[in-house]
């Protein structure tokens, strides 16, 4: 029999077996390994060694796949890991894989839909633990944005000051703006710099832009008027439009605002989150 | 003494290289280290935009490199995937690599990939197929595929030839080449209990298109492929026997977990020069098995400027190498 067994059956088999989560035996017995190979036929077909038998050969490879799944998500997660714990974590991740297997040539996106499987489970905190995902895949997403040029110092100095009404910002690739309820920023600074962390995180809205500078990816949280301006700005509203915004939005506090735009502009510019400079034809 | 066998295709000796990995990408811009040349794993960098993209730019610039596959997944019942070969070829011709190479295995099936590199059962129907997928790669790559012998752990009733038989038939239908990983060979007689001379006895050397070499882990029970450590002396000396077949080959060795500083694992690249000769040589170990690791570069590293902003860098994922 073992020598009739069609190629993708063979591997459709084994891959149910290694991806199965549960132990081996659960694994060669469950209902998808068994419609592929039943039990008795896949034992025959996989030959023993001298000092393994054929579950303990197999389970060589379940072992490894755990050990690469959970190691590929701590790197990406290693926030969602501290506040689970180790053992949590490698639980999450072995159901998460089992909804959302790896569909891609690399282990880098493995974790992208991370944040929405936290979204739909029933863990603890899990509104904290999603806006905690959604940082650190951004992070890691950050890494492999496509490099932009860099808006310089000197395309700034040669716009007209009469032009700067009609002046708009491109954001470089490698930057996003998020806005989360829970402070995830604190949370995972805390984390990288091996500081105490409670378990209980309340809400504290926070405002956090991901960029990447000279091959580097930075988080930085933001105030909440600094937040607004810049999303204006990326979203490609004029300059003098985004101040408009900004006014509105923030009416009490105008006069305190016009002292912090300029800080705010430069260091953006210093930062390098900005890579070109468009003058539109129309004023407002 | 080198038999100097041709390989086929005419692919360039280029000598003794090393594994392009995260955490010496610092050491090699800022010190062109004098290294023959680098392989890389293709899926680090096909559509990265970042970081190991600028690095690869800059080490293209200075030395050779090959591509170096792993989750081409020649093996699977899936049809090829022209979207990932589309990529691959968009960074085998950004890089000049002359030849790609990727394993003789298979990844995953209806579009998973377990990221593993899983053992095919010998049979006429898997060699067909695999025959069948490595003529589509080979027309739509360009230049010639090299497929290595895969480290496995089980092998299967169904399968009705040899592992090395299998390889030598699909080189000889397919024209592709062979990876020949010498301490995957050993690896694998050590688990399956067979020869490793006889198993490269009987691939045509003028089909080797070059050579792989590790270190590995000895469970007793059995030995797994971990890349972590230098290479035994009875892998060295298979690399002998097989080199005597073949003459000049790239020589390259991989080192991915437990990542030593990067001279230690160039000195265990050149240590293969010693093994191009006949046996008799002494050759003595350099290394000391002690010295220090690499810098932690895949830790989260860590930047404070003041507490609204961190700087970090993904770790290294060894696990993206599929050992």
């Amino acid at each position: 029999m073992p020598s009739n067994i069609p190629l993708d059956t063979l591997q459709r088999w084994m891959q149910s077996v290694i991806e199965h989560n549960g132990n081996d035996a659960e694994a060669w017995r469950s209902d998808e390994a068994q419609k592929e190979i039943p039990y008795e036929e896949a034992y025959l077909n996989v030959l023993p060694s001298k000092t393994l038998s054929p579950v303990e050969r197999i389970a060589i490879y379940r072992r490894m796949f755990v050990l690469r799944m959970v190691d590929s998500m701590a790197i990406d997660y290693p926030g969602v890991r501290h506040f689970l714990s180790e053992e949590k974590f490698k639980e999450i991740v072995l159901e998460y894989v089992g909804k959302y297997p790896s569909k891609s040539y690399t282990l880098n996106h493995l974790g992208k839909k991370f944040p929405q499987f936290i979204k739909e489970s029933l863990l603890d905190q899990k509104e904290f633990l999603y806006d905690l995902a959604q940082l650190e895949l951004a992070l890691t997403e950050n890494m492999d944005a496509t490099q932009s040029p860099i808006l310089t110092q000197e395309e700034l100095s040669s716009v007209k000051p009469e032009d700067w009404e009609r002046a708009s910002l491109v954001p470089i690739a490698a930057l996003t703006l998020m806005e989360f309820v829970y402070p995830v920023a604190d949370y995972l600074r805390a984390v990288m710099d091996e500081e105490p962390t409670q378990n209980e995180i309340g809400i504290k809205k926070n405002w956090v832009v991901v960029y990447r500078k000279e091959y580097t990816t930075w988080f930085k949280q933001l105030m909440h008027e600094e937040y607004v301006l810049l999303n204006e700005l990326c979203s490609g509203t004029p300059l003098s439009n985004a101040f408009d915004v900004l006014a509105q939005r923030f009416p009490q506090r105008q006069t305190e605002l016009e002292k912090y735009v300029f800080e705010w502009f430069s260091d953006w510019v210093g930062r390098g989150m900005f890579s070109k400079i468009l003058l539109s034809h129309n004023t407002k | 003494m080198e038999a100097m066998t041709p390989n086929k295709w005419n692919i360039p000796d280029f000598g003794f290289g090393v594994g392009l990995r995260s955490v010496h990408y610092d050491y090699i811009l800022e010190n062109n280290p004098k290294v023959d040349w680098f392989e890389i794993i293709s899926e680090t960098y096909l559509e990265s935009g970042g970081h190991v993209r600028y690095v690869l730019d800059k080490v293209a610039e200075r030395y050779p490199i090959v591509l170096h596959g792993v989750s081409l997944s020649i093996g699977s019942s899936d049809p090829v995937n022209f979207e990932y070969l589309k990529l691959l070829k968009a960074l085998a011709d950004r890089v000049k690599s002359p030849y790609i190479s990727d394993h003789l295995c298979w990844t995953g099936v209806n579009a998973h990939n377990v990221h593993d590199l899983l053992p095919i059962p010998y049979t006429e129907q898997s060699l067909n197929h695999i025959v069948n997928k490595v003529k589509q790669v080979m027309d739509f790559m360009e230049r010639p595929l090299v497929l290595e012998n895969v480290s496995t752990y089980a092998q299967f009733a169904s399968s009705s030839m040899t592992e090395w038989d299998f390889h030598a038939r699909l080189m000889e239908e397919s024209q592709c080449g062979m990876l020949m990983d010498v301490n995957n060979i050993y690896v694998s007689a050590y688990n399956h209990d067979f020869s490793a001379k006889e198993f490269i006895d009987r691939i045509d050397p003028s089909l080797v298109g070059q050579y792989h070499l590790a270190g590995h882990t000895n469970k007793g029970t059995h030995i797994l492929d971990t890349h972590n450590d230098h290479v035994i002396d009875a892998v060295w000396e298979l690399y002998r026997y097989a080199f005597q077949r073949t003459g000049g080959r790239n020589t390259l060795l991989e080192w991915d977990e437990d990542i030593p500083e990067f001279d230690i694992v160039h000195q265990e690249a050149l240590k293969a020069k010693r093994y191009r000769s006949e046996k008799g040589e002494q050759v003595i170990t350099p290394i000391d098995r002690t010295s220090k690791h690499a810098p932690k570069m895949h830790v989260t590293a860590v930047e404070s400027v003041d507490d609204t902003e961190r700087a970090v860098t993904r770790q290294y994922k060894s696990s993206n190498n599929a050992l």
